[in-house]
């Protein structure tokens, strides 16, 4: 199997509920263990489930948080602090972005354009895919969503993510058919797929050739995924 | 059709398409942007209407239009635009237009916080707007359940001539969990011959969609027209789930997603030892009030879960009717209650009332 490595700076986007924050809180903390690690909270489109609502958990394993200015209080102020270029003066070991879902939550990218450009070549831009969400469930709508936010943030993207979940009742069925999906995506537009995403539960039944990115569930509290 | 990853705002937002609303009124509000964001994206591609309205007041106008020409139509609002339809809803109930309304409760009062809470339940089965009225008010604890709540409310609505409120907290329109849309199936609902629809061939009467009555009898009329449908609703519609309630010498009353903790709480108490059970109503109007009555003939000692300071727990005590002590436990400011904190409380419950 192919080893999973990445870049100075990693920027997570696709769309909500395509798991981008796991991916984010599961990649900074990997980071963590190899080197320094940031994880960037962009995320002011999401009201509840914001990654440095882990902030705690994060900065014990060694994470450093920025987060948007008002994030985890009961106020409703998407604004984002100055400390989300410092990644590109003090350049960490790595660094990880978690951008908001959709078109309108990528469109913060563009506050980081001129450093990104200055930084490109250790850039990686990577689109996370969930064929089990609402249109999304095919190709060509995935293709729409990537168009459109790669149009709104001004970029491109460098790989794909695929990270096919139903939450607490996925299956490897669910997995095999997002990766079906997800390299017909990559095949269309030739981008390359970065890796598959799975609960680390699953991972070991995982029979493909894809790099795999195993995913410890954070951002769930557990009533929630309770079964009497 | 599978399953899907949604988020209960869109949810309830497929739910409603499904169902044949076609129009969609409102005005965005966190922590429900994604129900109009839904709409705006999914209402095109069926040939339906969304308008993101000037403000909340005209919205729900809107809605009181659409629905008296018959349409099936929507609305949803976060409790301050709730607050703001209120007079529109009051309308709508007198002049007996079916339509849903979506509120997904956040922290209160006044602007409050984006934080999920239950503090609008006095609002939504007390009136809210003025005047003697009611709505059907359903309260969702699971995505899936808010979704099949909307399918079912718009069949209510039509079929009382009633506005169907979904009463969400935010965390129900936040949460994402696996959702599937069974086919929908229809109730015999009985045709609109009350909706204006244009009086081309003049051979009905007139149908005149109004809620002002200057005649002291014809009021009289409306309203008891109106006590008789409440009537034969609370015979009919009131919903109400019980969990391992038949032994339980405890019971938690609590509705949404405060039930949802509620039954990991008992199930860690069942372990522990302890028989407590939940009465969760599905139905907040009509309130399940015999299920509670019932219980309290065998069961010593009852609580009532909010996130609010107290609300529910008053009908609870209307339906306990003193047989049997009822006391509360509330959070505050936004905070969702932990299973422990749920735990802790079935504890001293026990303790007090051995």
């Amino acid at each position: 199997m192919e080893k999973l490595d990445f870049k100075r700076y990693t920027f997570i986007i696709g769309n909500f509920g395509s798991g981008k924050t796991e991916i984010a809180i599961n990649l900074a903390l990997r980071h963590a263990s190899l080197g320094s690690s940031m994880l960037i909270d962009m995320d002011i489109i999401n009201p509840y489930f914001k990654s440095s609502s882990k902030e705690r958990i994060l900065r014990d394993a060694g994470v450093e948080v920025v987060k948007p200015d008002f994030a985890n209080t009961t106020m409703d102020v998407p604004t984002l602090p100055p400390e989300i270029y410092s990644p590109f003066d003090r350049k960490p070991d790595h660094a990880v972005f978690d951008v908001g879902g959709d078109p309108v939550g990528a469109a913060v990218l563009g506050l980081l354009k001129d450093h990104v450009m200055e930084a490109r070549e250790e850039c990686e831009f990577l689109f996370v895919i969930n064929p089990m969400r609402p249109m999304q469930e095919n190709k060509e709508a995935i293709k729409g969503l990537l168009r459109e936010m790669m149009d709104k943030a001004s970029l491109e993207v460098d790989r794909i993510v695929i990270n096919g979940n139903l939450a607490y009742e996925t299956e490897m069925e669910h997995v095999v058919h997002s990766e079906k999906i997800g390299r017909e995506v990559s095949f269309d537009l030739g981008i390359p797929i970065k890796c598959i995403c799975m609960r680390e539960e699953l991972s070991d039944e995982y029979k493909g050739d894809l790099p795999v990115l195993p995913i410890h569930i954070f951002m769930r509290p557990a009533w929630l995924d309770e079964r009497p | 059709m599978a399953k899907k990853l949604m988020k209960g705002s869109e949810a309830i937002g497929e739910a409603a398409i499904q169902a044949g609303c076609r129009f969609f009124f409102g005005y965005p509000i966190t922590p429900q942007n994604e129900i109009p964001e839904y709409m705006s994206r999914r209402l095109p591609q069926e040939g339906g209407v969304f308008l993101q309205a000037e403000s909340e007041v005209a919205a729900i106008n809107m809605v009181y239009g659409a629905g008296g020409s018959g349409a099936r139509v929507m609305t949803s609002s976060s409790s301050p635009g709730i607050s703001l339809k209120q007079e529109g809803i009051s309308y709508i109930a007198c002049a007996e237009i079916p339509c849903l309304i979506c509120n997904m409760m956040r922290v209160g009062p006044g602007l409050g916080g984006i934080q999920p809470a239950q503090g609008d339940y006095f609002q939504a089965t007390k009136g809210g707007g003025h005047g003697d009225y009611h709505l059907v008010v359903l309260a969702p604890s699971t995505v899936q359940e808010a979704a099949n709540m909307v399918m079912e409310g718009f069949d209510i609505a039509d079929t009382y001539r009633i506005p169907v409120m979904l009463l969400g907290d935010g965390m129900i329109g936040q949460i994402m969990e696996p959702v599937e849309f069974a086919d929908y199936k229809k109730r015999e609902l009985p045709p609109k011959t009350w909706a204006a629809t244009g009086w081309d061939d003049k051979t009905r009467e007139r149908a005149v969609i109004n809620s002002l009555y200057i005649e002291p009898e014809q009021m009289k009329v409306v309203s008891e027209r109106l006590l008789k449908r409440y009537a034969l609703i609370k015979e009919r519609e009131t919903q109400v789930e019980l969990y391992n309630t038949e032994d339980a010498d405890y019971i938690i009353a609590a509705y949404g997603t405060t039930a949802r903790i509620a039954k990991s709480a008992i199930n860690k108490a069942r372990q522990m030892g302890i028989k407590v059970g939940l009465i969760r109503p599905k139905t907040v109007w009509p309130f399940p009030d015999e299920a509670f009555s019932k219980a309290a003939d065998t069961a010593k000692a009852f609580i009532t879960i909010e996130m609010s300071t107290g609300q529910m727990v008053e009908d609870v005590r209307l339906a306990v009717n003193g047989k049997k002590p009822v006391e509360f436990f509330g959070t505050l400011g936004g905070f969702v209650p932990s299973t422990e904190d749920i735990l802790e409380q079935i504890i001293k419950l026990k303790e007090a009332h051995e």
